[in-house]
């Protein structure tokens, strides 16, 4: 196992997640330019960013489905890279944007997919995972789906089943790529404050700034693949920078700890 | 938390109760015959070859039950149990519920092998009709996985290149029947390209049994990396299967067991496509379940109805695929109506 070189000294907390200048392109298209950031344990993190900015291929990075040309991502202290896939599945999990099936499972089925990385590809299901997919789905508000079809759930309860399939994995970080799509106001806020809530480190890639704005400790903003604003919301999400990235004149409104971001108009 | 459990009784009762049901499937099979045997006749010529005590009939008589009925009756177990297994493997690695055995172009190549063996004369007599099938079922699988990576490497192409290949193998089989094939040949070579076990060995069983047996123990070892595929390869990839190996063993294991089973049985349809549907619809979704119960299901199935077509029209026989989709359609559509409202 190698240690990277450019680890950070012992004295300060190793980061749950480092990524250090990460290039990554498709048919010679830069779509990630250049991307470092990291993210501290138990933090939750928003990758923000308008459409094409990159924010989901970079989750894919992250989650070690597509590698970088160049550059390093590194969980804990270990290079994503090195990491075999079981391993790597054990520590992180992804939910991604409208996934679908034509199986017709039931929410218990979904849920217990995470339990692949951690059991022998021929054991049985054990007590422990029966236990975990239960707990999970306790935490996602979903236990009273569980024998329910997968297929008959709203997109609300789908992205929590999702969201408990991924906690099955019993991961330390999470990685979700706008969770929120498609769920009304309700089941937006309700689903943030489920991620906020969790004992993971998470990273979202989110549309909504409000929600951005209330639920994450740090942003950070993407503009054609590359990080052009990174820290507290607050201090990130300004008038001007909403205007140059996202090309809409905003009234941001700072009330203590409180954002509040109006749109007015597309510049 | 009763239909759960329900299910679970289901599958329980179903594993428990299918072996049973196939070994007394190939003990009742062989019973059944126009040769006028009756049922101690024939058992008592198993226990004759089993060491039990000498059995009283002609050795031709004895010929009819060791040599023809039992070989036959095994090799129908054992290619229906792998024709199921290969669609369960499909349809799930590919996504898609209408991909079976013969969506790689395996059966259409092996078509093609078959016919330019007995018609052609390839080989020189040196090769026999199931060596030919097997080389065709191989270079047609070759075939398409090199159209289908060249093409990207994704599974729409993947089964594009198989109907590509299905449509060019048929085409060539066509054509070498048509142009150089004499009326007798002919009549030969339709009978194997519809199906048939009539020409079933101890050798069949034993190679084909044992290919068979070789790719259940794999599959069965690796249920649970084709769940992590209900939702995509990349959904699969994050669960920590590694996608590109699995997908290769997978395509190549279900290439050799099609290749194998087709190679002594000809085409016989309806079993790796409709039968997984069947088995789901019992035990649900979950590989580990769903494997064994489509393996148990398939041999029953095609056990009873190659018998149905070896007997039914006597003294002519009926191709065992057309008794799979004349029996199977009428029972597939019950099915599906029944679970119409779930």
């Amino acid at each position: 196992m190698t240690v990277m070189q450019t680890s950070p000294p012992v004295t300060s907390l190793t980061p749950a997640l480092t990524v250090d200048r990460v290039v990554w392109s498709a048919r010679r298209r830069l779509i990630i330019d250049r991307v470092s950031l990291t993210v501290q344990p138990g933090e939750t993190v928003g990758l923000l960013g308008p459409n094409g900015s990159g924010k989901s291929t970079l989750l894919r990075v992250l989650a070690g489905v597509r590698t970088p040309d160049e550059g390093h991502v590194t969980l804990g202290a270990i290079p994503l890279a090195s990491m075999p896939k079981r391993e790597r599945a054990r520590r992180l999990a992804v939910v991604e944007q409208e996934v679908s099936s034509d199986l017709d499972l039931l929410v218990r089925d979904v849920i217990e997919l995470g339990r692949i990385p951690r059991r022998q590809p021929w054991a049985p299901t054990s007590a422990h995972d029966r236990d975990v997919v239960q707990r999970s789905a306790e935490l996602t508000e979903i236990a009273d789906r569980l024998d329910q079809s997968y297929l008959t759930l709203s997109g609300g309860e789908r992205q929590r089943a999702q969201i408990a399939r991924a906690l099955a994995q019993e991961p330390e970080i999470l990685l979700l790529d706008e969770p929120t799509n498609h769920l009304d106001v309700r089941h937006q806020l309700s689903l943030m404050a489920l991620i906020t809530r969790m004992p993971v480190t998470s990273v979202v890639a989110l549309h909504d700034l409000n929600l951005a704005a209330a639920h994450c400790d740090r942003v950070f903003v993407l503009d054609a693949g590359r990080v052009v604003a990174g820290g507290w919301p607050a201090e990130v999400l300004t008038r001007e920078l909403i205007g140059r990235v996202y090309g809409v004149d905003a009234h941001v409104q700072r009330d203590g700890d409180d954002l509040r971001i109006h749109f007015r108009a597309a510049l | 938390m009763t239909s759960r459990r329900l299910a679970l009784t289901r599958a329980g009762l179903l594993l428990t109760a299918a072996p049973v049901v196939v070994l007394l499937s190939v003990a009742g099979a062989i019973t059944v015959g126009p040769s006028d045997l009756s049922t101690a006749d024939v058992f008592g010529v198993v226990g004759d070859r089993l060491g039990l005590g000498p059995s009283d009939l002609t050795l031709i008589q004895q010929g009819i039950v060791w040599d023809l009925r039992l070989p036959r009756t095994l090799l129908a177990g054992i290619c229906g149990a792998g024709l199921a297994i290969c669609g369960v493997i499909l349809q799930s690695m590919l996504r898609n519920p209408l991909a079976d055995p013969f969506v790689l172009g395996i059966s259409s190549g092996a078509s093609t092998g078959a016919v330019s063996i007995v018609v052609l004369g390839v080989g020189g007599g040196t090769l026999g009709l199931s060596t030919g099938a097997f080389l065709g079922a191989l270079a047609s699988f070759a075939l398409v996985m090199v159209l289908a990576s060249l093409s990207g490497g994704t599974t729409d192409r993947l089964v594009l290149a198989g109907i590509a290949a299905t449509q060019l193998f048929s085409a060539l089989t066509s054509f070498i029947v048509f142009t150089a094939a004499d009326a007798e040949q002919t009549r030969g070579v339709l009978f194997w390209l519809l199906g048939s076990l009539s020409a079933a060995s101890w050798g069949d069983v034993a190679v084909c049994g044992s290919v068979v047996l070789a790719g259940l123990v794999v599959c069965f070892s690796t249920a649970s990396w084709l769940d992590a595929f209900a939702f995509g390869s990349d959904a699969a990839a994050t669960l920590g299967i590694n996608v590109a190996l699995t997908r290769a063993l997978l395509l190549v294991l279900t290439a050799l067991m099609t290749a194998v089973i087709v190679s002594v049985s000809g085409a016989i349809g309806f079993v790796g496509l409709v039968l997984p549907h069947l088995a789901r619809a019992l035990v649900g979704v979950g590989h580990r379940l769903l494997l064994p119960t489509s393996a148990l299901i398939g041999a029953v199935f095609l056990v009873w109805v190659d018998t149905a077509a070896r007997t039914l029209l006597d003294p002519q026989e009926l191709p065992v695929g057309v008794a799979t989709a004349l029996i199977g359609v009428p029972a597939f559509a019950l099915i599906l109506l029944r679970n119409r409202h779930r």
